[in-house]
């Protein structure tokens, strides 16, 4: 006899329907599955045999025959343990096959009969409420991410044997309880606050135009300056994701698998800080499974990477085109897929190896090619990709001491927010969120200064030896001070402390 | 272009075997250069106390100019020019030494080789403090019409030329390599600045040999030489700054050295060489200027500059000493971003300089 389960798989952070065809043939008694389907699931013969027996329900001594369908699609994942026994149970009948065919179905078994939480549980659901499928089976364990769906009967179950219970009507679940976003976004979050960051006036000021502009940002300093608190506070200033950017990051956190399973959805800008010994496929995602990598987990975010020429080469190019066009695009040779990675880069190192240069204090004992060698490791295009360089320096022993606090870190966020208001309402109409992503021809619509700016502006380039590809940098950078100040027109103010988080440019890499 | 005579030298160095001492043998004594090329066997007694029968054999069967012909228009494409000992632009100072270099490969204006040159040396891990002096004090001598003689290594040598085209000044760059191998690759783009402010960068080296150890403490030789005084900025005490004191020293000329921190390695050797008389201290670049008879004119050209008044209270609490932004924001209770500003403003009128760390300074 023949049954057919609905289930569904993944590729890249989109869902697709999986039928799962189990037939019962008589014959020599045995387990037989194809479909394109990687180990974990020619593997699910053992599991779904304990798992069946082991919830005292009957597993047919015959000849099975399992299909997933689509047959050119490679499956990979436990997820089709739940449908798979649940398909032997309704081709003998020990389940109601009308009842079978109404759900969507997918989880891993345990040889126990339990039922264990799998990953990639939001977009599956998003793209099943889109090809309008309306009821679900899924882990108990994965709830707490599906009730965000709105719109869908969600049933949670914890074993194969309250399933096979509820679909054969004996037993009630209640569905999942839509839970509220805002609910949960307005919990405080354990972020570092900006209060307590002591002196570094000048860049909580520079992280503060870099978070109302979306701009990347390249710190410099010694160690021990505080370049690492100063990143890690750097989130506590952003925007609160709104619940469509967080349905869009906790899908990719869903399939990374490092989705935190109370919390369910992704609720606070997530920073990722990758290792520098991290390879390129971590850092861009890839591997067999094409699975996302550090870049796409930061979306929306933060992406911190700390020690910046101490990574690869190889590594920090292929920064380069997400940087620019917010997704990464993975082809494998099994599948082309494409992530979202729009991400803040915040990028700190030394000034040279040693970490003294041009320090008062301490003696450098860097050469001067260690030193070439080291700043070099950033290729210009790189640089070209981050707007703003800071400096920072060590704070003295007084400075930690001092009981005086900083500004917190909400008061700086309600001026953010206000910039960011005023960037929403302007490119509404260009399918950009931010300053930074201004292409040329936006800068020449939004960017106008008047003439006697421009002038300046020319003077500073010659004054200050800055490379040319500094300009729009520049413009992109006056214009976020100009919202932040709320002011319709650039002036040369804006100019000029804009300026001043180049100035690096000439410094170190002229 | 070239005369015989700087035919001949150019063609005694193609051999081979032709060591220093062994070119200068025959340049010193042969009294007729022009055609000792048609009649090196009529030299072969004279030339067998310094050369092998074999060499003056070697000599004998290539002897003929058409190869240095080659090899000068080879030269010339290069924008390469040969300067031999025998020649007209050839520098009377370093004539004086007792080794002066047999040919210098040229390029640029070789009229600097006899204009007034100062030669200024120093470590190659120069402090801030020797690198700001150093720039200061090069800028106005170099304004004055004085050539600038340095080696074009990293730290002080490149502070000196850097500082030297910042005023249009000229300057001599002497290298340890070929033209073709200009070491430290990293000042490649400095040598042709060099070039294109009608400065000179020459070598005793052939065009494609590679900067050998030994060769810098050799060339060394030539930038005393080159110059009426030598100035040395920051040296520790066993250095190729000490041994250019040296030289100088030997070749009866003046020694100026810039005083420094004492404790500091890198102002060992300066702070030495004047305890014990060698070198006269250099406290003004007026010290160095009198000694080459000049006078600093371009001084107290200090265009008036309006500030306003914000401006005036960061002017006022930089005076004396470099201040933190920081500290700034605290005595002047400006906010960040204005702060940020007029910093900015103040730099590019010229007044203050930014410093690594966030520190800022006037410039005086």
């Amino acid at each position: 006899m023949l049954s057919t389960v609905k289930s569904y798989g993944l590729t890249g952070i989109d869902g697709y329907l999986v039928k799962c065809e189990i037939d019962i043939n008589q014959g020599l008694p045995g387990y037989d599955i194809v479909g394109l389907v990687g180990t974990a699931i020619k593997e699910s013969k053992e599991r779904v045999r304990s798992a069946i027996k082991n919830s005292a329900l009957k597993y047919p001594i015959v000849k099975v025959t399992i299909n997933l369908a689509p047959a050119d699609t490679k499956k990979e994942g436990p997820v089709y343990d739940l449908p798979i026994a649940l398909g032997i149970l309704g081709a003998t009948e020990q389940v109601n096959l009308n009842n079978l065919k109404e759900y969507i179905i997918f989880g891993e078994l345990g040889l126990d009969g339990g039922v264990r939480k799998i990953n990639g549980v939001l977009p599956i659901l998003i793209s099943a409420r889109l090809d309008g499928y309306k009821k679900v089976i899924i882990p108990k364990e994965n709830c707490n991410e599906a009730s965000f769906i709105e719109g869908m009967e969600i049933y949670g179950v914890e074993s194969l044997n309250q399933a096979v219970k509820f679909l054969n009507n004996e037993e009630e679940i209640k569905p999942v309880d839509h839970s509220n976003y805002a609910d949960i976004s307005r919990k405080k979050k354990k972020t570092m606050d900006f209060k307590y960051v002591r002196g570094q006036s000048q860049a909580r000021r520079a992280l503060e135009i870099a978070a109302a502009g979306g701009h990347n940002v390249l710190m410099i300093g010694p160690p021990g300056s505080g370049k690492t608190m100063l990143a890690k506070c750097f989130p506590s200033i952003l925007p609160e994701l709104t619940f469509e950017e967080a349905l869009e990051v906790t899908k990719i956190h869903s399939i990374a698998g490092v989705l935190d399973s109370k919390e369910g959805i992704v609720s606070s800008r997530p920073i990722r800080s990758p290792h520098h010994t991290a390879t390129l496929l971590a850092l861009t995602g890839g591997g067999r499974n094409a699975s996302p990598g550090e870049i796409s987990l930061a979306h929306t975010g933060v992406l911190f990477l700390d020690e910046m020429p101490e990574y690869s080469r190889n590594t920090l190019e292929t920064l380069r085109q997400p940087l620019e066009d917010g997704v990464i695009t993975i082809s494998r040779v099994e599948n082309t897929i494409e992530y979202p990675a729009n991400f803040t880069l915040i990028a700190s190192m030394n000034p040279c190896p040693c970490g003294h240069y041009g320090s008062f204090d301490k003696e450098c004992k860097c050469t001067p090619q260690a030193i070439h060698k080291y700043l070099n490791r950033l290729s210009g295009p790189l640089m070209d990709r981050i707007d703003m360089h800071i400096e920072v320096d060590s704070v003295t022993y007084d400075e930690l001491r001092s009981d005086e606090t900083s500004e917190a870190s909400a008061d700086i966020k309600l001026r953010v927010d206000k910039a960011r208001q005023i960037q929403l309402d302007r490119y509404k109409d260009n399918g950009i969120f931010s300053n930074a992503k201004m292409n040329d021809q936006d800068i020449k619509k939004y960017c106008k200064i008047s003439h006697e700016s421009d002038k300046m502006l020319r003077y500073a380039f010659e004054k200050l030896n800055l490379s040319a590809r500094g300009y729009t940098r520049i413009l992109r950078v006056a214009r976020t001070i100009a919202d932040l100040d709320g002011v319709e027109d650039i002036t040369d103010d804006h100019i000029m402390e804009a300026i001043s988080y180049r100035s690096l440019d000439n410094k170190y890499w002229s | 272009m070239y005369s015989v005579e700087e035919k001949v030298i150019i063609w005694l160095t193609t051999f081979e075997f032709m060591s220093y001492k062994k070119a200068k043998y025959i340049v010193d004594t042969v009294p007729f250069l022009d055609d000792f090329i048609d009649n090196v066997k009529n030299y072969k007694m004279h030339l067998s106390t310094v050369f092998s029968l074999d060499e003056i054999n070697e000599m004998t069967s290539s002897s003929n100019l058409n190869q240095v012909d080659r090899l000068t228009t080879e030269y010339e494409k290069l924008g390469i020019k040969v300067v031999t000992i025998k020649s007209e632009e050839y520098s009377k100072l370093l004539l004086e030494i007792d080794s002066p270099p047999i040919l210098l490969y040229c390029k640029g204006d070789v009229k600097l080789l006899n204009s007034e040159c100062l030669a200024v040396v120093g470590t190659r891990r120069a402090t801030k403090y020797g690198k700001d002096y150093c720039e200061k004090f090069i800028k106005d001598i170099a304004s004055e019409d004085v050539t600038i003689v340095s080696g074009l290594a990293d730290g002080i040598d490149t502070v000196a030329h850097k500082s030297c085209l910042d005023v249009k000044g000229k300057t001599i760059a002497v290298l340890a390599g070929g033209l073709l191998n200009i070491y430290p690759s990293s000042n490649i783009g400095l040598a042709d600045k060099i070039i294109e402010n009608g400065g000179l960068i020459i070598t005793e080296y052939k065009p494609n040999e590679q900067a050998l150890t030994y060769h810098f403490p050799i060339r060394n030789r030539i930038i005393a030489g080159l110059s009426k005084g030598t100035f040395i900025v920051e040296a520790t005490e066993k250095s190729g700054s000490m041994h250019t004191k040296n030289f100088a020293l030997e070749y009866n000329r003046e020694v100026f050295a810039l005083p420094s921190r004492v404790g500091d390695i890198y102002s060992v050797g300066c702070n030495k060489i004047i305890q014990n008389g060698q070198a006269k201290m250099v406290l003004t670049s007026k010290d160095i200027l009198e000694f080459f008879d000049k006078q600093l004119n371009s001084v107290n050209k200090k265009n008036v500059i309006q500030l306003t008044c914000e401006e005036q209270i960061i002017y006022d609490k930089l005076i004396g000493h470099e201040c933190h932004f920081d500290e700034l924001i605290a005595h002047t209770g400006f906010e960040v971003k204005n702060l940020s500003t007029m910093l900015m403003r103040l730099e590019l009128k010229g007044i203050i300089k930014k410093l690594p760390n966030n520190y800022y300074k006037l410039i005086d």
